[in-house]
């Protein structure tokens, strides 16, 4: 065969990781002066901004709801963050899609009846792209809203896995992602309940794997959530020392 | 530029503040907010920079580098610059949609001036064969966050992306009569700089304030502003560009003086610029075994 192997006999992958590590994880709350709420998050070469604006008046008073606020998300590109510079227009299908499968996943854990006639926008930037745009959106946006203080009933944590040669596979780079016939499946979670709020598949899995692989992926989410939880208590750390420096 | 309210005693407030030489924030009208210039920030390009001035005006930068062949209507022994500038929704928000495409398009048509004629980039040496195909640099530019001198901060990431940026080395082989073809050399340890990024502008924007002018406006300073100058100077002290931004009017006799100064602003910035950067690269280099922490992680100002 001259597909690339993706999984070598003494099983490590194309950048030396076993089947169910992660890659290395970077975040980083309150990145930015301007926003309410922003964070930066880092998986191995995939690099996410999110910026949270809100709650706050909605921009299109028409959409305003009476009894929860509404959450608008948007995601861009830059054009320098794939290998192939590519610039594409705000309205990517592609781009719309993530945007929709993200605002769907938060509106579930947003306690949005706090703020009725209001709009939270969440602003996404894919810096660069290595594989696992979703799951990166996902975790940067979670991180934005803490930081922004809206109230949500949990943590959304995601975590991608794939399946390649026989083997369930945990965080796939973009390309394990590109090679074709790779099944790739992102989950996103509720650590506490062990809820999934979001789940997405593409290409074919045979039915039987379907268990294990998503398993995998949940083990995933929960390590994520790990880190999250620690960049979290790191920022609300330095903010507490800051106050206390304050007064 | 900013559409958000100021009321009259807090634009009173600060052009008082202008008039007398004591800003908001205790500078001087002549000088810069500190500012920082990170490089090697998007490992998937052949360059980048994020340049972040104060704690408000963040620009990322992204160069990259890629073969073209050339098509019969380009000048047959020149390479391409090609910039776009995108400002990125969370700093629109504040304006709508259309003053937002006005402005991308704005800061991408000034940029292009800046770099594409007399911007210092040695056009010659970006051409692979003549009449055949030439390197294209995109230069693309992400505004990620607004307080205010936009413009300068542009510059002064483009300036560190290309000083950043590396292109690959080619190797010509001739195939046939006249027929050549280039593989690109894979060694990073053989790629060169940017042909004449040294000579690549610098901006420096003045704000008119009654009699007087100013420079590094922050976002409010920008409203309580009458007309803005953005003056464009290269390390030889020529001029490059000129734009008048904003509403108002600058009196004839104002402008030597601005000129000057703002000739004067672009030497001392130049310099120091130069010294960060090359600060900012031997750290990197330094780091490259190590682990290389990204910018946004790093605590930047102390």
């Amino acid at each position: 065969m001259s597909r690339l192997e993706l999984l070598s006999p003494e099983g490590l992958r194309v950048d030396g990781r076993r089947a169910n590590e992660l890659r290395r994880i970077a975040c980083k709350q309150s990145v930015l002066s301007d926003a309410d709420g922003s964070a930066y998050y880092e998986q191995g070469n995939t690099k996410v901004l999110a910026t949270v604006y809100g709650p706050c008046e909605p921009r299109n008073k028409g959409q305003a709801l009476h009894d929860r606020c509404i959450v608008h998300v948007e995601f861009t590109v830059a054009p320098f963050s794939t290998s192939e510079r590519r610039q594409r227009s705000r309205s990517d299908k592609r781009l719309l899609e993530i945007a929709s499968g993200i605002r769907q996943a938060f509106e579930a854990v947003i306690i949005s009846t706090t703020y009725p006639r209001s709009e939270i926008s969440i602003y996404l930037h894919l810096l660069q792209d290595d594989g696992g745009n979703l799951q990166a959106c996902i975790n940067a946006t979670t991180l934005a809203l803490i930081d922004a203080g809206i109230p949500m009933t949990d943590y959304i944590c995601a975590c991608s896995a794939g399946y390649i040669d026989e083997t369930p596979m945990l965080d796939l780079n973009h390309l394990e992602e590109a090679s074709f016939e790779t099944p790739d499946l992102t989950i996103a979670v509720l650590p506490r309940s062990g809820k999934a709020t979001l789940l997405q598949m593409e290409s074919r899995l045979p039915a039987d794997r379907l268990e294990e692989t998503l398993h995998l992926a949940t083990e995933g989410c929960r390590q994520i959530h790990k880190l999250l939880d620690a960049a979290v208590q790191e920022n609300t750390g330095e903010l507490i020392l800051k106050y206390a420096n304050a007064i | 530029m900013s559409t958000s309210l100021i009321s009259p005693a807090e634009r009173g407030y600060i052009r008082e503040g202008i008039s007398t030489g004591i800003r908001n924030d205790g500078r001087s009208r002549q000088d810069f907010r500190d500012y920082i210039v990170n490089l090697d920030v998007i490992s998937h390009s052949n360059g980048s920079a994020r340049c972040r001035v104060g704690y408000g005006t963040d620009v990322l930068v992204g160069v990259k580098a890629e073969t073209m062949l050339l098509d019969p209507t380009q000048p047959p022994n020149q390479g391409k610059v090609v910039c776009h500038v995108e400002c990125s929704p969370s700093v629109v928000r504040r304006w709508d949609q259309r003053t937002a495409d006005d402005l991308n398009n704005n800061l991408t048509q000034f940029l292009t001036r800046c770099l594409n004629q007399y911007g210092g980039i040695d056009l010659g040496k970006l051409c692979i064969i003549p009449g055949k195909a030439c390197w294209v640099l995109y230069v693309d530019a992400l505004v990620l966050d607004f307080d205010g001198n936009l413009h300068d901060a542009l510059l002064l990431a483009v300036r560190g992306a290309l000083f950043n940026t590396r292109i690959p080395e080619l190797n010509v082989q001739e195939v046939d009569e006249g027929e050549f073809d280039f593989e690109a050399n894979s060694d990073p340890e053989a790629a060169q700089p940017v042909p004449g990024w040294e000579k690549v502008p610098l901006c420096v924007t003045l704000n008119r304030c009654g009699e007087h002018y100013f420079v590094d406006a922050t976002a409010t300073e920008e409203q309580c502003t009458e007309a803005k100058l953005s003056v464009v100077i290269n390390h030889l002290g020529e001029i490059c560009a000129v734009q008048k931004g904003a509403l108002g009017a600058i009196p004839h006799q104002m402008y030597a003086d601005m000129i000057q100064s703002a000739s004067h602003l672009v030497t001392q910035l130049l310099s120091a610029l130069d010294e960060r950067l090359q600060k900012e690269a031997s750290t990197n280099l330094a780091n490259q075994n190590g682990k290389h922490v990204s910018t946004f992680i790093r605590k930047n100002f102390h």
